[in-house]
């Protein structure tokens, strides 16, 4: 998943993020005190309002760029005076009409306006008893805040990850989980896939974007090869069997996202957890023909069913 | 599952890294309260350490024809009120096991402070402070810095409190696990607007038992000056429950977030904001750099709505002319904060007026000499 803020040249960014391998774009409503954010996505947010993009404006940039990626899911991710101002009904139901997805309000902890559906985020910090009512609230998937601290590239893929992807498995019910904060090079996606299902890139994003599309589009595919090649070669490892390789199958799953319009695809190979997903569970292993036996062509699986904010499999192989 | 609200106004609008320090303060703030030797300590810190109880000073010259009193928290050590509330919350800090102090500043008297606080209980100090405030309050930076306190400039946006409270913010949520941010006033997530105000209602008390004692009655009036509104809640704590007493509030006519302002959320509170139609938050001015803050106490935006507190507003140069008329007529120089109440405390008809004078003026002479110059 991508971050971009919201300007005029964002449908093109947004489209050749996607075109680099980006499953999800994440749209920045620049707000004047973001609180949860480091200088990068400040200073971006500052030359957003400077240019204009008010709530209305980044609507239109949201439209104009689910015009340009008709396929990718959109979250805007903004701050709740943004709502408040605008009214959190009408602003997620615009948002909604203008091709999102889903939402992400960085200051509206689990609890607050549990009305608003939108994702919800985890931190190191948060309790367990916090992780399960995140995962209960969230809308489609939840977003790992992987360290204390504000938005922007580190060193280092944070050593809490671990442990929050742990805990977040053994409380947040099957919900898929990506990553994000501090995750800047292929080296940093490598490490943070290897824990979560989705990984998130949002500071130096917004960096690589202002040298237009092109440097976008390669960073991302940077990113995306290493986060296939990691994957390649899990399966190769768990499949015992390496002349018959299944550098394609995937699968396709449907976040239970409100109003949500477009499958996100994911490489197939999700860690077994409590509530997994039968068919994404066969997935590492299996070829294109035992993929497509075993997960039924129409979708729905027995065990998701059940779950409540799980996903379902298509078979896409 | 929503706390801390006032009316509709408050919660928690904070960073999901946060919610469990707040929940672990509210939990250990609970605690204190019902701890008697948390209210003894403060207490003995308070008499021992601070100067109180403050006295009320009659000001006759100022306000001739009228029983206008002043509530003396400029001779509060440090020079402000805000040592109240930076005392309680330094205990509260060794209570949670947290030995790193981050706040934020804006007039610089909230700073210092903390700076003493933190001298004076051997934690580590850092204290957020817009470039421009640095300025204005150079005296106080120097007292910061003094007193083993490290001062960050803030060099983006306003560079004033609105900044160095999200930069303050900021650090918090780095260092969440080591650190206790000291919030100077009655603004933030819950608990803070509540914590602030209870340990500010010391002046609200002693002011009104001592008003009994001078006048055998109470006040017809209550004055405090509002940015974020810490000395006015602390001061009205001690007369909400007395309905026949009016409760004024006095904002700077550039930061009147409470008077111009509508519904927003800022600092991690919702509550009446300077913010335009997209709830963008706009640029508070006011010569006063302690109620130059575009956002205010939940609890304020609350007490306007119930009616049960008005606000009105002072400009620049009422605040200049009361604070040279004070300092001319009593020989008590003011900060340029509770100058604001000065001036609008003026216009009031009541006879029986009490004015929360939350602070010194040592530090804007500066500031003041400039204006005049200019």
């Amino acid at each position: 998943m991508i971050y971009l803020m919201a300007g005029a040249d964002t449908p093109e960014l947004a489209r050749a993020a996607v075109d680099g391998g980006a499953n999800i774009v994440e749209l920045g409503f620049p707000f004047s005190d973001p609180l949860a954010d480091g200088p990068v996505i400040r200073r971006a947010a500052e030359r957003a309002l400077a240019a204009g993009m008010r709530t209305r404006a980044c609507l239109d940039c949201l439209a104009r760029t689910r015009a340009l990626a008709p396929e990718t899911p959109l979250v805007p991710m903004t701050y709740a005076s943004l709502l408040e101002a605008y009214g959190w009904d009408r602003f997620a139901s615009d948002a909604r009409t203008a091709g999102a997805t889903s939402l992400i309000v960085a200051d509206l902890p689990a609890g607050e306006q549990p009305e608003l559906r939108r994702v919800q985020l985890v931190a190191p910090t948060s309790t367990d008893e916090r992780i399960r009512l995140a995962a209960e609230q969230t809308d489609g998937w939840l977003y790992l805040v992987t360290l204390t601290g504000t938005t922007g590239a580190r060193d280092d893929v944070s050593p809490a990850l671990a442990g929050l992807v742990e805990r977040a498995r053994r409380f947040g019910d099957g919900v898929p989980l990506y990553a994000g904060f501090g995750i800047s090079t292929p080296d940093h996606a490598r490490a943070a896939a290897a824990l979560a299902d989705g990984i998130v890139v949002g500071s130096r994003a917004v960096q690589v974007a202002e040298d237009g599309p092109d440097a976008l589009r390669n960073y991302v595919a940077s990113l995306r090869h290493a986060l296939d090649a990691s994957r390649t070669a899990t399966r190769f490892s768990q499949c015992g069997d390496r002349r018959r390789t299944v550098p394609t199958c995937r699968v396709t799953r449907r976040p239970h996202i409100r109003g949500a319009r477009f499958a996100v695809p994911v490489s197939a190979t999700r860690r077994s957890t409590r509530g997994s997903i039968a068919g994404a569970r066969c997935s590492p292993i299996a070829t294109s023909s035992s993929c497509a036996t075993r997960i039924p062509a129409t979708g729905r699986c027995p065990t998701v069913q059940r779950q409540r904010s799980g996903a379902w499999p298509i078979a896409r192989c | 599952m929503t706390t801390g609200l006032y009316g509709t106004y408050g919660g928690r609008y904070v960073p999901e890294t946060l919610v469990p320090a707040l929940d672990e303060l509210e939990a250990g703030w609970r605690e204190a309260r019902a701890d008697p030797d948390f209210r003894s300590e403060l207490d003995e810190l308070g008499r021992t350490f601070a100067g109180r109880p403050t006295p009320l000073t009659r000001a006759d010259r100022f306000a001739p024809g009228r029983r206008l009193y002043l509530k003396r928290e400029d001779l509060l050590h440090t020079g402000a009120h805000k040592l109240n509330n930076a005392l309680g919350q330094a205990v509260l800090a060794r209570r949670l096991g947290k030995r790193r102090i981050v706040a934020e500043t804006g007039a610089g008297q909230h700073g210092v402070a903390a700076a003493t606080v933190c001298a004076r209980f051997g934690y580590e100090c850092v204290v957020y402070m817009g470039e421009e405030d640095m300025r204005r309050q150079r005296p106080n930076v120097e007292r910061m810095e003094l007193l083993g306190a490290e001062v960050r400039p803030v060099e983006f946006g306003t560079r004033t409190l609105k900044e160095a409270t999200s930069e303050a913010i900021r650090d918090w949520i780095t260092n969440v696990e080591t650190t206790h941010y000291l919030i100077g006033s009655c603004v933030g997530p819950a608990p803070y607007p509540e914590i602030v105000r209870e340990l500010q209602s010391v002046i609200g008390s002693e002011a009104r038992s001592q008003f009994l004692d001078a006048e055998g009655r109470l006040p017809g009036v209550v004055v405090a000056c509002v940015g974020g509104g810490s000395n006015a809640i602390g001061m009205f704590a001690g007369f909400v429950d007395d309905t026949d007493v009016r409760l004024v509030g006095v904002e700077a006519a550039g930061a009147a977030s409470l008077g111009t302002g509508h519904a927003g959320v800022l600092h991690g509170a919702r509550s009446s904001v300077l913010a335009d139609d997209d709830g963008q938050i706009v640029d508070a001015h006011s010569i006063s750099a302690g109620l130059d803050y575009p956002g205010v106490g939940p609890e304020h935006a609350f007490l306007r709505d119930t009616g049960r507190a008005e606000y009105v507003r002072a400009t620049d140069g009422e605040a200049l002319a009361a604070f040279r008329d004070l300092t001319r007529c009593e020989g008590i120089i003011p900060a340029l904060e509770p100058a604001h109440a000065l001036a609008r405390a003026r216009d009031l008809e009541e006879e029986l007026v009490l004015v929360c004078l939350s602070g010194r003026g040592d530090k804007d002479l500066e500031e003041v000499l400039a204006h005049r110059a200019g």
